[in-house]
């Protein structure tokens, strides 16, 4: 469903270009049969023209630039496995313990979460086992 | 959850800027669009000065009412609020609505 609309919504953008680009072809047209002494305003039909592609481009724009990622933590912590919470170093805080950090997440840690980290940590769990 | 339980200040819902960044470039990119439009839209129209920067404004409400359109008109659960689509940013795409603006005037009123 989502890459339906986000196809729709590019044929959505070419259209609405194809259209603002027609009325200004249109415009440079209607330029050519006016005398320099009477100078006409914008005819209507090509002002109705340029605001429908305008609005056509603007809502597929909007509907194709959808992709949003929630930003609550507790919906991207079910969906990434234990390891790959702290996996990110440029993020890490320098000045925070690992229990606080633990404590933050609220993310308890199974024997099964710690059997796929080739972690130190695992190789220590083995030993003692 | 007892709504009679008072909320501690540690229990506030806590977000991911790596989220919240995501989402703002996205933004980002669906005004940039709105405004190349609207650059378009100016020049054929013929719009001239203050008239050029008052329809800069308009196509800036109107592309933020758009992408809030896509949304629903609900902020959750990927923005904090709808308030700053419609606030963010919205002197950052002045150039190239001026680009888009001086080319299609310059193609059809000038030459």
């Amino acid at each position: 469903r989502k890459l339906f609309i986000k196809n729709m919504a590019k044929l959505g953008i070419i259209i609405g270009s194809i259209i603002i680009l027609h009325s200004a072809y249109s415009m440079i047209e209607h330029r050519k049969f006016q005398n320099e002494d009477f100078v006409d305003s914008v005819p209507l039909d090509i002002i109705v023209e340029v605001l429908l592609g305008m609005l056509i481009n603007m809502v597929s724009g909007a509907f194709f630039f959808n992709d949003y990622m929630p930003i609550q933590e507790a919906s991207i912590l079910s969906k990434i496995s234990y390891s790959e919470v702290h996996a990110n170093t440029d993020l890490r805080p320098l000045n925070k313990t690992r229990t606080g950090l633990l404590k933050k997440y609220r993310k308890i840690a199974t024997v099964k979460d710690l059997a796929k980290d080739n972690s130190r940590v695992n190789k220590l769990l083995k030993k003692v086992a | 959850m007892d709504p009679k339980r008072r909320i501690k200040k540690e229990e506030v819902i806590r977000t991911s800027k790596e989220a919240e960044m995501f989402n703002d470039a996205l933004v980002a990119k669906a005004k940039v669009l709105g405004f190349i439009t609207g650059g378009m839209v100016a020049g054929t129209l013929g719009l001239e000065g203050v008239q050029g920067f008052i329809f800069y404004f308009i196509t800036h409400i109107i592309c933020s009412a758009c992408i809030c359109f896509s949304l629903n008109f609900t902020a959750m659960p990927f923005f904090k609020d709808l308030s700053a689509i419609m606030t963010g940013n919205i002197f950052t795409n002045l150039l190239s609505y001026l680009l888009f603006w001086v080319m299609f005037y310059n193609l059809i009123y000038v030459l």
